[in-house]
């Protein structure tokens, strides 16, 4: 009977682990309808031409989903507006970037501060600039 | 009085205190530790009620006062996917809570060696670490060193127990929400430039809220060992 009560014990932590991993899975929405503007105006899907400094570029994602690249030695501000509201200010100076501005919840990203080349190996982010409630996504990084 | 409006009495309290403290978690800003580097880490106050409830109730209880308090301060406080992320941190943080109880020590020597093993992990990828992960490497060292201290000591005083769960249990809560994160971001070199790190503060952390909760149980008098 003891035994019984720590086999149903057992398989209930791993239910609730499953359940915890589904939860990440479920954290997913679809992103279909987002909108990326490119300095002010929406981005037509063009790609946008790699710099001639450095090899670096800026990868923004979401939902794991590649939305658009930059070069990082060039200046650009990329807007995220999502049907949700949800609106994100990436903004690449040229030997920065950082997120201006974010209307999320808790201001993780904003606070996050900026990747340089300089820190990018040092951050304990590493290129990445993450903004969880949105399920944004920025990364600097070489090919 | 009677044993299940004495319960119903005790739940409603410990959720009530587990939503200030959360409040009070959100409220003490650690994300200026190490300027923003470290987005997200909260002291875990609420965890001791949590790590109270997991030696004075049941399985069934604990589970219920954990779910209570991710969906009421979610609602309250947060939004749908800080409860996402919450949930799932609060469910592997419980489960290796209730199965560390039994045997504390193997929680605290766990986690230490853990920490250790991070530590190695970042030292091993910046050989020469400067700036913010300098100061990374010695946290977590020294959260490791705590550990291992914390595991010294239950083994000569058991009513230190609660120490040993509450490092697991952080620790346990910063990994299940960086995999929630990782899973939902799609972004699984998270796990890899950030887990260790938050192995490392969790362990500091848990630390804090273990002695917390050793005085706050010895002066109500519940028996850890």
């Amino acid at each position: 009977m003891k035994r019984l009560h720590s086999v149903k014990r057992m398989g209930l932590l791993v239910g609730l682990l499953l359940l915890c991993a589904a939860l990440g899975g479920c954290g997913a929405k679809d992103d279909a309808a987002a909108r990326v503007l490119l300095d002010g105006a929406v981005w037509d899907g063009a790609p946008v031409a790699p710099g001639d400094k450095a090899p670096l570029r800026v990868y923004i994602t979401l939902d794991g989903k590649a939305l658009i690249d930059l070069p990082f030695d060039t200046a650009h501000t990329v807007s995220v507006v999502q049907p949700d509201g949800g609106e994100n200010v990436v903004e690449i100076t040229g030997d920065a970037v950082t997120m201006r501005s974010a209307n999320c919840d808790n201001q993780d990203c904003v606070e996050m501060g900026a990747v340089t080349a300089d820190n990018l190996e040092v951050r304990v982010m590493g290129g990445f600039i993450i903004c969880l409630p949105h399920r944004l996504s920025v990364e600097v990084r070489g090919d | 009085m009677n044993s299940s409006a004495r319960m119903v009495a005790r739940f409603g309290l410990l959720a009530a205190l587990s939503l200030v403290l959360g409040w009070l978690d959100r409220a003490i800003p650690l994300t200026w530790f190490l300027s923003g580097a470290v987005p997200g880490i909260k002291l875990g106050l609420a965890n001791t009620v949590l790590l109270y409830a997991v030696y004075l109730m049941d399985w069934r209880g604990c589970v219920l006062l954990m779910l209570t308090k991710v969906f009421l301060s979610g609602f309250l406080f947060g939004s749908m996917s800080a409860i996402l992320y919450s949930l799932s941190g609060g469910v592997l943080s419980l489960a290796v809570m209730l199965l560390v109880r039994r045997d504390a020590r193997l929680g605290a020597l766990g986690i230490g060696l853990l920490a250790a093993a991070s530590d190695a992990f970042l030292l091993a990828r910046h050989p020469s670490p400067r700036g913010q992960m300098l100061w990374c490497v010695i946290l977590i060292a020294a959260a490791a060193a705590a550990s291992l201290a914390a595991w010294a000591v239950i083994r000569k005083r058991p009513e230190w127990s609660v120490l040993g769960t509450s490092l697991a249990g952080a620790v346990a809560h910063n990994i299940g929400q960086i995999l929630a994160a990782s899973t939902a971001l799609r972004t699984p070199q998270l796990l890899y430039t950030y887990l260790p790190v938050l192995v490392g503060v969790g362990a500091a952390v848990g630390c804090l809220t273990g002695v917390v909760a050793r005085r706050v149980f010895a002066a109500l008098r519940v028996k850890s060992e």
